[in-house]
């Protein structure tokens, strides 16, 4: 009879980091959505039957046509194809996506490890400035921010940026602010090591894993927010076919050519749950707490 | 000599995800008994508490072998059976005494609800029964009025056995219960427990890894490894002499003030 | 609790001061002349020079942060240049619709999403929670917007069962007149026991709050799910079952409110973005409220307006923020007791 120890913890190998991830169909599910919608961004002039339509194109005599085997989406008020232009789109929201969080990366890191590395006063000073800009709902200071810059993407990507730097400089501070109570911060200090080697060796890296959770889990947020500020009017601008405008565009002929509105917006969604998906799996992956129990109850 | 065992446990075998972690061959408690159930982490002695009462489903543990208490087999027992002895005839209280407790929920409110749920027959009756209980173990009524973050490890750890005392159960599973708390404290619970036992008659599987504790407590002991029981008889026997070596081991490891035996 | 609540006060106080502040610098540090945009597209050279005098502009900057505050304070918070009137008027005569809506819909979340959650933790890894995760994601994954026109397309032009387009029936002003209040229909109509309007009011909000309400219940279910999970294997929870609990009750009383404590905390945050999102839904239904005041605003630039919203629900989420705490902090005592 083989009697083993009972572990105490269960400590995810790398292994089994690998195993979880492909054992949840739903995340499996999420990640390649993901990968397709990106890709297929990536590759729109090479798979869509009408790249033009996605630019400054139009057709006055194929206005509103009912979708069909020629134009999978049908086509909009002027004439373009609006399955081109959906796929388009992947290059556009997720593109702002990405850039946006890049940007509240480069603001917030720095900010929250400084306000966690160092504490006292730079501490309280960037914390309440940060407090205060979570004050706000984030869509509601995006909106504010966009509607006062010209209405373009770039504005589109700082307001959102500036919405949303605060979330990561909270998350960075509260981990680098515990990883520098730890002794051997202490220690390493004291033996004279430099304040930015200690940062960048060692609370950075720490720091790291929420901070991936994070934005990924944000990604399909961010995506909903540009597509909102778009949908009032206030992010891109006839042509760039992004599906939050498009949909607006198309609201004048709702309900009559439904296919304006529908396509784009399905494709807001879809792309927000892949996203929202990949972010769950990959908080489940690295989570430290202890892997949930199966049916935790019991007789 | 020992009257019919309290609690008999007879080649328990608890199996997790296609791991064995305890192959217990035999385990006996008699009335008014305090038995140690000695081991490192992971020895299985926890596990095998928990599998008394039924506890190890939530983890998805399989159950086999036999547990008897009072001529009833509690392996495989039907769950409102298994309910009605729980708390009521035995208890069983943890190693964290404050997260044991239900951290928004006041003390009085669970402790009452348990007794009412056992029988008792009103509320006031309960409430009565349950400040007397605190009495007994030499807390102040009122702080079943608290909540438990208010309270001291010893405090909380009193109140688990104060609900003991009440529901007037038989055998208590003690599970590492000093082991969280300071050497004074620690003290102080020890005594209670051997004052409970002297007035109620109450049996005790006092589980530790804390060699010297036990011997202070106990009259036997069993040592567990690897989910088996390795050694087992008179606590100051096995503690002073023991014959397997990795008892040997345990009880080496002990820190003792100016070397000798552990008293 | 006093010194808790004094101390949350405080805070309250402060951030609110620095809300103001920012929003201040979201009016005027913008590209282009501030006054202009005050001023509005339409406005004139001489309009526009008032408009640099009322705002201060040629005072230097801590003045002109002074007068904005003392302003904002005194309930000057600028004239739409869309309505004419003072945006605070604006916005206090529109808020009604809103709130209805908006609790319409957060009562709704919650009324599905804290029992579903728990049916998905009952059932984790099994069918039922599958279900539920799926519904869920889509439900936070939904933009409001094109939720709203489907529905519209679903219910209304479809199936002929739901109305789309105002509070209710305008014909009932004419055969049942309504007795104001509260400016919310459902509740006005219902506190008169004007059951014609209240059916009305009723089914004409169906619609909105379920749009609305899909955020809410997403969010609530998934948390509802992963609290009580986290609940169940802690200690106290192995204790209770050792005392002889029943199932349900270690899962629906013992494990479920110290669970709850988490998601009571996520509310104010589901709050603010519920009444930002009315910004996007509420045009679409005609419905008269905060949102659609907004939407116009953003359409006609109308910056008064726009900041006018932005510092109200801005302070209305501090206030939530407050109340939530709160909440909370009575609830559970370790958070008032640290």
């Amino acid at each position: 009879m083989n009697v083993q120890p009972l572990p105490e913890t269960v400590e995810a190998t790398r292994s089994d980091l690998v195993g979880r991830l492909r054992t949840n169909r739903l995340v499996v599910f999420g990640l390649s959505v993901s990968l397709v919608i990106v890709l297929a961004g990536i590759f729109a002039p090479l798979i869509v039957p009408y790249p033009e339509d996605a630019g400054g194109a139009a057709h006055p005599r194929e206005t509103l046509l009912v979708p069909s085997s020629q134009h999978w989406f049908g086509t909009d008020q002027l004439g373009r194809d609006v399955f081109s232009r959906v796929v388009y789109g992947a290059r556009v929201s997720p593109m702002i996506a990405f850039l946006v969080l890049l940007i509240a990366c480069l603001v917030g890191v720095p900010l929250g490890l400084a306000a966690g590395y160092f504490g006292g006063p730079i501490d309280e000073v960037i914390m309440r400035v940060t407090d205060v800009f979570l004050a706000f709902p984030a869509l509601l200071l995006a909106l504010a921010l966009a509607s006062v810059l010209p209405p373009t993407i770039g504005s589109t990507t700082i307001a959102i940026a500036v919405t949303w730097w605060p979330w990561y400089t909270r998350l960075i501070r509260g981990q680098a602010a515990s990883v520098t109570g730890r002794p051997f911060v202490e220690g390493a200090r004291a033996s004279g090591v430099s304040h930015a080697r200690i940062l960048f060796r060692h609370v950075l890296p720490n720091s790291l894993t929420p901070l991936i959770v994070q934005v990924s889990l944000d990604v399909s947020a961010v995506i909903l927010t540009v597509s909102a500020l778009s949908f009032l009017g206030l992010g891109a601008q006839d042509p760039t076919p992004e599906w939050g405008l498009m949909v607006n565009q198309g609201q004048q002929y709702f309900p009559g050519q439904w296919w304006l509105v529908t396509f784009p917006g399905l494709a807001i969604l879809i792309t927000a749950v892949a996203f929202n998906l990949m972010g769950d799996g990959l908080r489940d992956v690295f989570d430290p707490k202890m892997v949930r129990r199966r049916g935790a109850l019991g007789g | 000599m020992s009257a019919e065992p309290r609690l008999a446990i007879e080649g328990l075998q608890i199996r997790i995800g296609g791991r064995q972690v305890v192959d217990l061959a035999y385990l006996r408690l008699g009335p008014g008994e305090i038995v140690g159930l000695a081991g490192e982490s992971g020895s299985g002695k926890s596990m095998t508490a928990q599998a008394v009462l039924g506890l190890t489903k939530t983890i998805g543990a399989a159950v086999a072998g036999s547990v008897v208490f009072e001529g009833i087999e509690l392996v495989g027992l039907d769950d409102a059976a298994m309910r009605d002895i729980r708390g009521r005839r035995i208890a069983m209280i943890f190693q964290s005494p404050i997260s044991s407790l239900n951290p928004v929920f006041r003390v009085g409110d669970v402790f009452v609800r348990a007794l009412r749920m056992h029988g008792a027959p009103s509320k006031s009756e309960a409430v009565e029964r349950a400040k007397a209980a605190l009495r007994e173990v030499l807390l102040s009524p009122e702080l079943l009025e608290r909540y438990p973050s208010q309270l001291s490890g010893g405090q909380a750890q009193r109140v688990s056995i104060a609900m003991a005392l009440a529901l007037r159960s038989e055998v208590l599973l003690a599970d590492e219960p000093t082991s969280a708390l300071d050497v004074t404290v620690q003290a102080e619970i020890l005594d209670l427990l051997r004052g409970l036992r002297d007035e109620t008659g109450m049996s005790v599987l006092f589980i530790s890894h804390d060699l010297a504790v036990i011997a202070e407590l106990c009259e036997r002991v069993a040592v567990m490894q690897r989910g088996q029981i390795v050694e087992e008889g008179i606590a100051r026997d096995v503690l002073t002499t023991p014959t397997e070596d990795y008892t040997k081991e345990l009880v080496a490891s002990v820190p003792r003030i100016g070397g000798g035996a552990v008293a | 609790m006093t010194r808790f609540l004094i101390r949350r006060l405080a805070l309250a106080v402060l951030v609110v001061v620095g809300v103001v502040i920012l929003t201040f610098a979201i009016a005027r540090l913008v590209p282009g002349d501030p006054a202009a945009s005050w001023a509005g597209p339409r406005a004139s050279r001489e309009e526009i020079a008032q408009v640099r005098e009322d705002l201060g502009l040629n005072l230097p900057l801590p003045a002109q942060i002074w007068r904005y505050f003392t302003g904002v304070l005194q309930g000057d918070w600028g004239t739409s240049i869309h309505t004419h009137r003072p945006v605070l008027s604006d916005i206090v005569n529109r808020v009604p619709p809103t709130i209805e809506l908006v609790v319409a819909a957060i009562a709704i979340g919650l009324a599905f999403g804290i029992p579903l959650g728990l049916v998905s933790a009952r059932w984790a890894g099994g069918i039922p929670d599958g279900l539920v995760r799926i519904v869920a994601v889509f439900a936070v994954s939904m933009p409001a917007f094109w939720l709203a026109l489907i529905l519209q397309i679903v219910f209304f032009q479809k199936l002929h069962l739901l109305p789309v387009a105002g509070q209710y029936d305008p014909n009932l002003d004419y055969t049942n007149p309504l007795m104001q209040y509260t400016r919310m229909p459902v509740v006005d109509s219902l506190i008169t026991g004007n059951w014609a309007v209240f059916r009305s009011a009723a089914s004409h909000l169906v619609l909105p709050a379920l749009v609305i309400a899909a955020y809410p219940f997403g969010v609530v279910a998934r948390m509802v799910r992963g609290s009580e999970l986290d609940t169940l294997s802690e200690d106290h929870v192995k204790a209770v079952r050792a005392l002889g609990f029943p199932e349900r009750a270690v899962f629906g009383r013992f494990a479920l409110k110290p669970a709850l404590v988490p998601v009571i905390s996520v509310i104010a945050l589901v709050f603010a973005y519920s009444l930002v999102n009315t910004f996007l839904v509420e045009a679409i239904f005609d419905w008269p409220g905060l949102g659609s005041y907004a939407a116009a605003s953003i359409g006609s630039l109308d910056t008064p307006a726009i900041i006018g919203v932005t510092l109200f629900v801005a302070i209305v989420y501090v206030l939530a923020n407050l109340v939530v705490d709160i909440v909370q902090a009575w609830v559970d005592p370790r958070i008032r007791l640290t």
